[in-house]
């Protein structure tokens, strides 16, 4: 019963709240007249723990939906492309991060082919740095750092 | 008059230079294709081109951002009649009534009528934009910061009560936003607020990092999680041209879905999805003939694809003339302003009238070039859509982190793209509409901005805002549609209308 998707909604605005309040806890508030830096945030704070009791509160009085469970391999997989990405652009050089991050990104999916897998590295490897190196001149490093 | 005709002449001498017209072209393809493309939006298009566009001048960058905007609507509905999947939320009541002209052979008509409407209704609107914006903008002027507090507050309260599903819900996202929008640094104290020590974020969270990952990464998990996004394949098209009587069917319908679209469109909190649900239900309660539709009415299409355009296009009224954005893609244009150093507010037409009246000369062009780009063309477009998912979201997922790279040559923010896809994710789970978040980030700075300058002026007298004259206006607004919301039977037939 307490894992409908508005108690859940309602407890999740609450932990942002609290949370909020906790990082700022050493701000000052300051007066209304001459507001500290923490005035805005604890009134912001506050008023998103009202929000996420009231919204919990509401749903316990009537029968609410399940979150639905679906396969946890897309999440997973998008999430390693990213942070692969994010990790190894210095290292290791844009061309094999973007190799990298496109093979992960294509395992969130199903109906793996190593051919179009291949050529899709190849195009968005060719594509990404004709636009953003070749075109737009952006400083990123393409090969790895110890060549 | 006068003046107007010499500004919109100024207009069109910024958008005719060839750089303009390839920039709106580029942008009018783009926002085609996504359209025609299920599963991305026009949100994560533009966060995605955002970086490319900060090496063009100002005007063009957003010549071109508003013509992916634009581009989408057309796009969305080509899929909507073809194939009955709409590319856009804004196109799915086309779905209805298009996809059943389509399958009656008349997918040429419903097509050529869906053009013809959005180009009425963005003709009409940006006439609207060139009469009305400066008056408007003339009006703001006369604004204190209570009147700006109030006219944001009205601004949320609005977009809570058009916003999809749960009411409080959708308070909590916007409040949620407004609290991203607290993190970084205190412009009035420079003090560090709620950064958790991360560099990262001593300069809040990055516009474009956060919408991506809300909307590009976590809408791939949430995609792909379901059956696989097949490609298909739908009949080919022939004989596009309307009949006499088809258009005269259908040109009072896009009259009202004009008229409509463009009041959702200023709005706050509006849009075109909302345009083009209220617009097909109007035009349902007016017709003679209500059990046509669904059947194959051509109304039916001509109605809600004329609102969604003009909505599209009329949310750029608030958003040129106050600076307050009405939703979502218009923060995200603000976002692209100031990245090129323009704040936005009444002074821009004023200040700046070679980017106001050259965007919206821009977006007359851009209607145009649409019609030419989406009727004989339709084939491409069509062929598009059995490009596989499988090509397709890998590209995305590289594209956002390539994108939010480029910003400012961090890879942390790209770390803070991925935690706002987890978060994404976890939003869609509980069934949360992540669009409110982003208007509530990009008004929360401006909100307590003003709040503190109007409290500092005040002497800590809350009174003020009811005081002033603007500001008890739009608070008394707010109040009404809050109530109005909260009565059973608006709110049943609020239900209603996203139902339908």
């Amino acid at each position: 019963m307490l894992a409908n998707k508005d108690f859940l909604a309602g407890l999740m605005y609450m932990a942002f709240g609290l949370t909020g309040l906790w990082l700022g806890r050493s701000l000052e508030v300051g007066t209304a007249a001459a507001m500290g830096a923490g005035y805005f945030p604890r009134l912001v704070c506050g008023a998103l723990i009202a929000v996420g009791a009231t919204l919990a509160l509401i749903s316990l009085m009537r029968v609410g939906e399940v979150p639905e469970r679906g396969r946890c391999r897309p999440f997973i997989f998008v999430t390693l492309s990213c942070l692969a990405f994010a990790l190894l652009l210095r290292p290791l050089g844009l061309v094999l991060a973007l190799a990298i991050s496109t093979v992960l990104a294509r395992f969130a999916g199903r109906d793996i082919r190593p051919i179009p897998l291949l050529l899709l590295c190849l195009i968005l490897i060719v594509a990404n740095v004709g636009v953003f190196v070749i075109a737009l001149k952006i400083q990123i490093p393409l090969w790895p750092a110890a060549l | 008059m006068l003046d107007i005709l010499s500004n919109i002449i100024m207009g069109f001498g910024v958008a005719l230079t060839w750089e303009n017209i390839a920039l709106c072209f580029l942008g009018c393809v783009i926002g085609t294709a996504i359209g025609v493309l299920p599963g991305i939006g026009p949100l994560t298009t533009m966060a995605m081109i955002l970086p490319v566009t900060f090496w063009l001048s100002p005007v063009g960058a957003l010549i071109m951002l508003s013509g992916v905007f634009y581009g989408a609507q057309y796009g969305g509905s080509t899929t909507a009649i073809l194939v009955k999947i709409p590319g856009e939320t804004s196109s799915v009541v086309t779905v209805l009534d298009g996809y059943a002209m389509a399958q009656r052979g008349r997918a040429g008509p419903a097509l050529a009528i869906a053009a013809l409407g959005s180009l009425f209704a963005g003709s009409v609107v940006t006439l609207l934009i060139a009469v009305g914006g400066p008056p408007l903008a003339s009006i703001a002027l006369l604004f204190q910061s209570a009147d700006y507090v109030s006219v944001m507050l009205l601004g949320l309260v609005s977009a809570v009560v058009l916003a999809h599903g749960s009411v409080l819900k959708a308070v909590g996202m916007i409040v949620l936003g407004v609290l991203f929008g607290v993190i970084g640094t205190d412009v009035m104290t420079g003090e560090y607020r709620l950064t958790m020590g991360l560099d990262v974020l001593f300069d809040g969270i990055g516009f474009v990092p956060l919408s991506m990952g809300l909307f590009g990464l976590a809408e791939i998990m949430v995609n792909l999680e379901s059956a696989d996004v097949t490609s298909m394949s739908p009949k080919p098209v022939s004989g596009i041209w309307p009949t006499l009587a088809d258009l005269k069917q259908s040109f009072p319908a896009m009259v009202r879905g004009t008229v409509i679209g463009t009041a959702f469109g200023i709005l706050p909190g509006g849009g075109p999805t909302i345009a083009a649900f209220s617009a097909y239900s109007l035009e349902k309660k007016a017709s003679s003939t209500p059990q046509r539709f669904g059947k194959g009415a051509i109304e039916g299409v001509a109605a809600p694809e004329s609102a969604n355009n003009a909505a599209a296009q009329a949310c750029f009224i608030p958003m040129l003339s106050l600076g307050i954005p009405p939703n979502a893609l218009m923060a995200l244009m603000i976002g692209a302003m100031m990245v090129h150093g323009i704040t936005p507010g009444p002074e821009i037409i004023t200040k700046q009238p070679a980017l106001f009246w050259g965007l919206i000369a821009s977006m007359w062009l851009g209607n145009l070039m649409l019609v030419i780009l989406n009727l004989p063309l339709i084939g491409i477009w069509v062929r598009l859509l059995q490009v596989p998912y499988g090509y397709l979201f890998p590209t995305i997922v590289i594209l956002c982190c390539i994108g939010t790279y480029t910003i400012s040559s961090s890879t942390a923010d790209v770390v803070v793209m991925t935690v706002f896809g987890v978060i994404g994710y976890g939003f869609r789970k509980l069934d949360c509409e992540p669009a409110p978040l982003l208007l509530g980030l990009v008004l929360g700075p401006m909100l307590e901005e003003n709040f503190r300058r109007t409290m500092v002026l005040s002497d800590g007298d809350w009174s003020i805002f009811l005081r002033r004259p603007i500001s008890l206006g739009f608070l008394l607004l707010a109040a009404a549609l809050l109530l109005a919301v909260t009565l059973p039977n608006i709110r049943r037939s609020r239900e209603e209308a996203f139902r339908e």
